[in-house]
């Protein structure tokens, strides 16, 4: 009898998990379109960078840039020119007076097509202060100018443990004069590089040491991400005194109050949940041609080939938030995503070296909204008692109000030199009562208690739209870097 | 969310699990008729060996070395092609999957190791199906099975490859192989070797010693097969008494291939190998219809020092040049080379972090597999010939008197220089520009370029330098060479120790100061021109 109860509990939990991560229905709204690449050719981007005319252009791992036109269509029809080649793979694109500007492992260069015949010809050093010594983990992705016209460039450590060149570990900027400001120390192995709407600049960086998951991380300039070998260069820095070095095998909640400099990850994105490896950040300015989730963040993942949302708040300074699932079943693993003004999500993958989903060594995809709104959560808002919900869609009241329709769990990582870490310190907090707008576009979920530091995760699976049907997806994962006074 | 996270766990333990993966033997195994040893490549998402063969019914055992960064494992299944599925299944497992070593409850799984996390080792034990055929095996953590899977042979037919094998060893001095058969056999050095590949060192001999290897060549089918084999020093393979390939004499490891028709059924098979002293090495691998670059040596066969890798040739086409920027070998610790490719089999590298001429050599340009394939780990040599390393630190400098000491480097970058990039002419030639002298800020651009022609004998590669300064730099000189004996010559050139020529077009004289050659760098309204050309052998 026991057995069966037990194995019963079991099957329904796990097509539980499964199933509350991915929706067979993301298609009706935001379908993936793959754009063809040219026959025998090895495009695997690692950068996307948008140009005039509909046209797209491409840096790839292998060092090429890459002109696509037709690429918008529908059906698309691509047509691919190489623009330029020799650079040394490149994780970061952007166009600006005639020049595109390239990150890749030595340096920014930029890069111009001086006489009209549509290759490049003039590759100009914009900055090559890094170190590099040879090793393959020593990735440079770069930013798109911010509004100063500063690229910000992280700096994937050696080996991904160790800092054993000069600025590896460190986000720095490169101004339009070619200066290089080192900018925030900490970092691991990045994935990707952008931008909010307020023009505040994050990075995704990869479970690992001292990264018990991989997470979104703001950038605020002067601050530790977190990974102190980077420690080394901080002498030479001009961030005055080197921060306070963490203790291994702690919390973050507790370490950042010993490192006055720490700036703790604004969104976990948990790992084996939403992903294994965050890559490429995409913020949605389009005013609302990819729906109704405007100025919010698309984090992409390498490995698992998805795509998911994070919508962000600043509590007691710090930048924190939820995510949420959004897109899954692109055909290779993500590095660049990039948002176009009218409303495309640019997708590059590439498999080498680290595998992923999807089957394909490589892609290039795109994402577009049907214009119809999917029931989703919208934002969701820490409060000092518990977290408020809105909703794209009116929510059945009835569901809203009902207890049983909330799952919630909490847990955090231990931040340790080691690779990685479990989930620890469980808490289970209890649904004490939940206040439910008239027009159930919102709720407001009190809970028995909050946990600093932890992630909050949600599963809203009793929720229902008015019509009784579920949540696109219902689960959501909480940040709670700081507890809201009000 | 958390509550039923433990009722799974222990569902998950009754129904599953325990069957399919554990790292001691199910009970009553016994000893295993065969024991494979596979590894994990690092970087590269493989395993290293894709094909394994098992008679039916046979008692496996196959010990997974996880030699990558990532945890992975190796599930062995009931049929083939079916390695992708199978996967999906195992994927579906979500969260649940670490506590199942990611195997799925599939009737098509016979056995699968545990997670191997990195630098772990795990097993697993299996019977081999009973009828012929393949099956699939492959790593199911999720992502994996595209590109980490192999196929389990079950057949009964002789495996390809060799076996009988028996060696003789010999003692001695040669410069070629001898006659071995002429010659005493070495002590008691003869014996079987039970793996069946050709070892040179089975008899533990070293400086001066001779192996002939005697056994059976099994030919899965009729066609047409090629031997690489290489050694340091000589060797040779027979196969039914005709010298298939050979590479004699006394040299450091050199490979040659040899291709053969041959039947379906055994031959006959002869290897001989000789060491002159010192280094010793010697690989065989065969490649055939169905199969590439199978090893019939204990030493695996290398290409690139280790690591195997799909060559990705480079090369610049009948007028266009080709630019390589990546980790080079021979870079002396420089790693921002940007090398070039001409026309016409002539190629050098420019060293953005020392900003000097940092490498020659004359062929094939560059074998971008090792970069490009994985994760693109390690350095990669040119893949040409005569390659000519170039004096290390920067070109240019502004000495405070004529005596003064060449700068050095400081971790490993030019201190007094600055790279600006290059510019691509119409065939993809490239200009390198640069400021040097330090605060003077002296403009150069450096143009290298082909000269003669490698089939007259006459290659050279001409470097250009142009440069301009708004005012005297001081004394800035252009160091030649440095670091090796440096002799003026009766026809106006300068030899170098190793092989490389220099000449010198300038306005002053060049001058040579111990084991530098330098040339003072005069400027005239506020420009100055010179010349270098490099022939080396």
């Amino acid at each position: 009898m026991k057995k069966t109860l037990l194995a019963l509990l079991g099957t329904a939990g796990l097509a539980m998990a499964a199933d509350s991560l991915q929706s067979p229905r993301e298609d009706e709204f935001y379908p993936i379109t793959t754009i063809a690449t040219p026959d025998g050719a090895v495009v695997e981007p690692g950068g996307i960078e948008l140009l005039d005319g509909k046209k797209l252009a491409v840096g790839t791992r292998r060092g090429d840039i890459w002109i696509v036109e037709g690429a918008y269509e529908n059906p698309p029809q691509p047509k691919w020119t190489k623009f330029a080649s020799g650079l040394h793979e490149i994780l970061g694109l952007s166009w600006q007076d005639g020049w595109f500007y390239v990150s890749h492992r030595p340096e920014m260069s930029r890069v111009k097509d001086s006489d009209g015949d549509g290759k490049a010809d003039i590759f100009e050093t914009v900055c090559d202060k890094w170190g590099i010594n040879g090793d393959y983990h020593e990735y440079a992705f770069g930013s798109r100018p911010d509004k100063e016209g500063n690229r910000w460039v992280v700096l994937c450590l050696t080996g991904s443990f160790n800092s054993s060149s000069p600025w590896r570990g460190w986000c720095v900027r490169v101004a339009p004069d070619g200066r290089m400001i080192p900018t925030c120390s900490g970092i691991r192995s990045p994935g990707g590089i952008g931008e909010d709407a307020d023009g505040e600049m994050y990075y995704t960086d990869n479970q690992g040491p001292w990264n018990g998951s991989s997470s979104l991380k703001w950038l605020k300039p002067g601050s530790f991400q977190g990974h102190p070998d980077s420690f080394k260069w901080y002498p030479e820095s001009g961030l005055g005194e080197t921060p306070v070095v963490p203790a291994t095998n702690s919390r973050i909640v507790t370490e950042r109050e010993r490192v006055k400099e720490f700036v703790p990850p604004a969104c976990i994105l948990p790992h084996d949940k939403l992903g294994h490896s965050s890559s490429g950040i995409a913020c949605d300015t389009t005013g609302g041609k990819f729906g109704v989730f405007q100025k919010q963040l698309f984090v992409a993942d390498q490995s698992f080939s998805n795509v998911s949302r994070v919508y962000l708040e600043t509590v007691g300074g710090l930048k924190q938030g939820a995510v949420f699932p959004f897109r899954w079943g692109f055909k290779s693993g993500c590095v660049p995503l990039r948002m176009a003004p009218d409303g495309t999500l640019w997708y590059g993958g590439t498999a080498r070296g680290w595998g992923a989903r999807g089957g394909k060594d490589f892609c290039l995809e795109r994402v577009n909204w049907t214009g119809k709104v999917p029931f989703e959560v919208h934002e969701m808002h820490a409060k000092p008692d518990g977290f408020e919900f809105t909703f794209t869609q009116p929510a059945d009241p009835a569901t809203l109000a009902n207890i049983a329709s909330w799952k919630v769990n909490a847990f955090c990582y231990i931040y340790r030199a080691d690779y990685g870490s479990p989930e620890v310190d469980p808490v289970t907090p209890v649904v004490t009562s939940v206040d439910v707008a008239p027009d159930g576009k919102s709720a407001r979920v009190h809970l028995d208690k909050l946990t600093k530091g932890h992630i909050h995760e949600f599963h809203l699976t009793g929720v229902k739209d008015t019509a009784g049907q579920p949540l696109i997806h219902d689960a959501a994962y909480y940040t709670l870097n700081n507890i809201p006074a009000k | 969310m958390k509550k039923p996270i433990i009722p799974i766990t222990l569902a998950s333990l009754l129904t599953a699990g325990t069957a399919f993966s554990a790292d001691t033997p199910p009970a009553g195994f016994g000893k295993p008729d065969r024991v494979f040893v596979i590894k994990t490549m690092a970087g590269q998402m493989k395993y290293d060996q894709a094909d394994l063969m098992v008679r039916p019914g046979q008692k496996v055992r196959i010990n997974l070395k996880n030699e990558d960064q990532l945890p992975h494992n190796l599930v062995v299944l009931k049929e083939k092609g079916i390695y992708l599925k199978v996967a999906e299944k195992a994927w579906a497992l979500g969260t649940e999957g670490p506590a199942k070593n990611w195997i799925p409850e599939d009737d098509r799984v016979i056995a699968g190791t545990k997670m191997a996390d990195p630098g772990q080792t795990t097993s697993v034990w299996f019977t081999a199906p009973a009828q012929e055929g393949d099956v699939d095996f492959v790593c199911t953590f999720p992502g994996h099975a595209m590109v980490m899977n192999g196929k389990l042979h079950v057949s009964n037919a002789p495996e390809p490859g060799l076996d009988n094998l028996t060696y003789i060893a010999y003692k001695g001095g040669w410069s070629k192989l001898p006659d071995f058969s002429t010659l005493e056999k070495a002590g008691t050095a003869t014996d079987e070797l039970n793996d069946n590949l050709i070892d040179i060192h089975a008899a533990k001999l070293t400086n001066g010693f001779g192996m002939v290897f005697d056994g059976r060549l099994n030919v899965p089918v009729d066609g047409d097969y090629t031997f690489n084999l290489g050694s340091d020093d000589g060797s040779r393979v027979w196969i039914d008494d005709k010298v298939i390939v050979e590479v004699d004499g006394i040299h450091p490891h050199t490979e040659k291939s040899g291709k053969v028709k041959l039947a379906k059924g055994p031959h006959v098979f002869k290897a001989a190998y000789f060491d002159g002293g010192g280094q010793t090495s010697m690989t065989l691998a065969w490649s055939g219809p169905g199969f590439k670059d199978k090893n019939l040596s204990k030493e695996k066969r290398e290409k690139n020092r280790g690591e195997q890798f799909e060559e990705i040739l480079l090369a610049p086409t009948a007028t266009e040049a080709v630019i390589y920027r990546g980790f080079m070998d021979k870079a002396e610790g420089s790693h921002r080379m940007i090398a070039v490719g001409w026309p016409g089999g002539l190629n050098a590298a420019f060293d953005q972090d020392q900003l000097r001429l940092g490498l020659l050599w004359k062929g094939k340009f560059f074998d971008a597999g090792r970069h490009w394939i994985g994760r693109g780990a390690g350095n990669q040599g040119p893949e040409g010939y005569a390659v000519q390393p170039l004096t290390l630190g920067e070109n240019f400098a502004v000495l405070a008197d004529a005596a003064a000491p060449w700068p050095a480097p400081k971790d490993g970058r030019a201190t007094a220089s600055t790279f600006r990039g290059y510019a691509l002419d119409k065939n993809g030639y490239p200009t390198f520009t640069y400021t040097t002298g330090g605060a003077s800020g002296v403009q150069v651009t450096d143009r290298p370029e082909p000269a003669g022609a490698l089939d007259k004998g006459t290659e050279a590669i001409k470097r250009t330098l142009t440069l301009k300064a708004a005012q005297a730099p001081g004394l800035l000189y252009f160091r030649a060479t440095g670091g090796h004996p440096v002799t003026a010559q009766p026809d106006g050139s300068y030899k170098v120790d190793g092989g490389l020529t220099l000449r010198i077009e300038s306005a002053e004289r060049p001058v040579i100061r111990g084991q530098e050659l330098l040339v003072p760098v005069k400027f005239e309204n506020g420009t100055a021109t010179l010349t270098v050309t490099y022939t080396w052998q």
